[in-house]
């Protein structure tokens, strides 16, 4: 389980750190979303829980814009669907609150933790083809791609395993986090997309399709010398 | 309100075919909508205008017989058949709503086949409704409805099984198509209950 940073008031973040002290999750408690970033940066923090409390929802939003690979949990020293529903929207990966037990809060935070693509914390490069998943960016050579991060964390993933075909369920793991059931075609959907917006910038690189099976990325020797470099 | 012995039975064939037919159009959006989704230019503000003509249908049918001392069948056969008409439309609209309302990012295969069972039904049931005059060639119709009900039946226990085979399969989905899967085929339950009423109007009138 990685480090987390609580950020919040006394007492409504006692109930939590407590847990986590219980549950051997090293953690740090700070006031301010300020803190919390200089923690976060310190790289003493993977995981940032932040209380439902904490006024600051625009700093908050800054430095999940900032820190886009660590993992937003929101906790709720009150439940409430509404609520947690509404902080899901903001783009919380997990909402804990008062009511779940112990082991409870532990298992969410280690399966949140676990959904993280492990291939997200480095940039990737293939050819001209760069992906800055720390900083939420693509291009091609000096041309930015304007991809979502659904898009540019498929086309991460493509690009690490390149030239080797990836299935479709795969993929979906790896960029959603979840298993995917069958039937479900929100891969083949946001291939379709990436590759218009790759297609619009270069005929140099290419998703293609290996029919019933999945997709792979394909770049000519003399744009691809070499294979992946992380960089 | 002026009552009249007259029969103006050419207005209810004429008004429950025009049902009949703005049911099937606004499966057929549906299934173009899920198909083409997220990236269809229908709204679905779209369907929601034929499930509002779907109302208006069924008011001026309930209007006529208001109106009417002479209708072609029995009042209550008339009432029953024209919600039974516009529940189908209503299901539709109600499960197209979803797609926003749940922010799908993609549509899963068993749904577009749903929708293709679904248009089939409706196709079945406009085609019925269109020859309520006589009462001739709707036993065919029927037919085909209750085995679109029987397909769509297969299909959506097919898709409910498929959300749980792997028990890693994110919640949110499961529970988002789910209610999808079940909105669809209470579209198509909808079909086969219409065809339920008008298959007991036959009987009674042929």
């Amino acid at each position: 389980m990685p480090g987390c940073v609580l950020v919040g008031r006394e007492p409504d973040v006692r109930a939590l750190s407590a847990i986590l002290e219980d549950g051997g999750v090293e953690h740090s408690v700070v006031e301010r979303v300020g803190e919390a970033e200089h923690v976060v940066a310190a790289g003493r923090a993977e995981v940032v829980v932040v209380a439902d409390s904490t006024a600051d929802h625009d700093a908050i939003d800054r430095l999940r814009r900032a820190q886009p690979e660590r993992l937003f949990v929101a906790w709720l020293p009150h439940s409430s669907t509404s609520r947690a529903a509404q902080l899901f929207r903001r783009g919380f990966v997990e909402v804990l609150d008062a009511t779940m037990g112990g082991a409870e809060l532990l298992a969410r935070l280690a399966n949140a933790a676990a959904r993280r693509p492990a291939h997200a914390r480095e940039p990737v490069r293939l050819g001209l083809l760069r992906i800055d998943a720390a900083h939420g960016v693509a291009s091609w050579g000096e041309t930015e791609l304007r991809l979502t991060r659904r898009e540019r964390e498929l086309l991460e993933a493509l690009a690490a395993a390149c030239p080797r075909t990836l299935r479709r369920e795969e993929l979906y793991r790896s960029v959603w986090g979840y298993a995917m059931a069958r039937g479900d075609r929100t891969v083949d959907v946001n291939v379709t997309r990436l590759r218009a917006k790759l297609t619009a910038v270069t005929h140099d690189v290419a998703i293609a399709t290996e029919p019933g099976v999945g997709y792979r990325l394909e770049v000519p020797l003399h744009v691809c010398s070499a294979a992946v470099t992380r960089l | 309100m002026r009552l009249t012995l007259v029969p103006q039975t050419k207005e209810f064939y004429g008004l429950f075919a025009e049902a009949g037919d703005n049911a099937l159009e606004a499966a057929k959006l549906v299934e173009h909508r899920f198909r083409e989704h997220p990236d269809t230019a229908i709204r679905q503000a779209q369907v929601k205008t034929l499930e509002h003509e779907g109302d208006r249908l069924t008011a001026e049918i309930f209007r006529l017989l208001n109106t009417h001392y002479v209708t072609p069948f029995d009042r209550e056969d008339i009432y029953g058949l024209a919600g039974a008409v516009d529940t189908v439309v209503d299901q539709i609209e109600a499960a197209s709503e979803l797609l926003d309302l749940y922010r799908i990012e993609a549509p899963m295969e068993q749904s577009l086949a749903q929708c293709r069972v679904l248009v089939e039904a409706t196709g079945a049931l406009a085609h019925a409704l269109s020859r309520l005059r006589g009462f001739r060639g709707i036993d065919a119709h029927l037919a085909a409805i209750k085995r679109c009900e029987d397909e769509g039946d297969r299909i959506v226990r097919d898709a409910i099984a498929a959300l749980f085979e792997d028990e890693d399969v994110s919640p949110r989905a499961i529970i988002r198509w789910k209610d999808i899967f079940e909105a669809l085929e209470q579209a198509i339950d909808a079909c086969d209950t219409a065809a339920h009423v008008l298959g007991n109007i036959v009987v009674k009138n042929a």
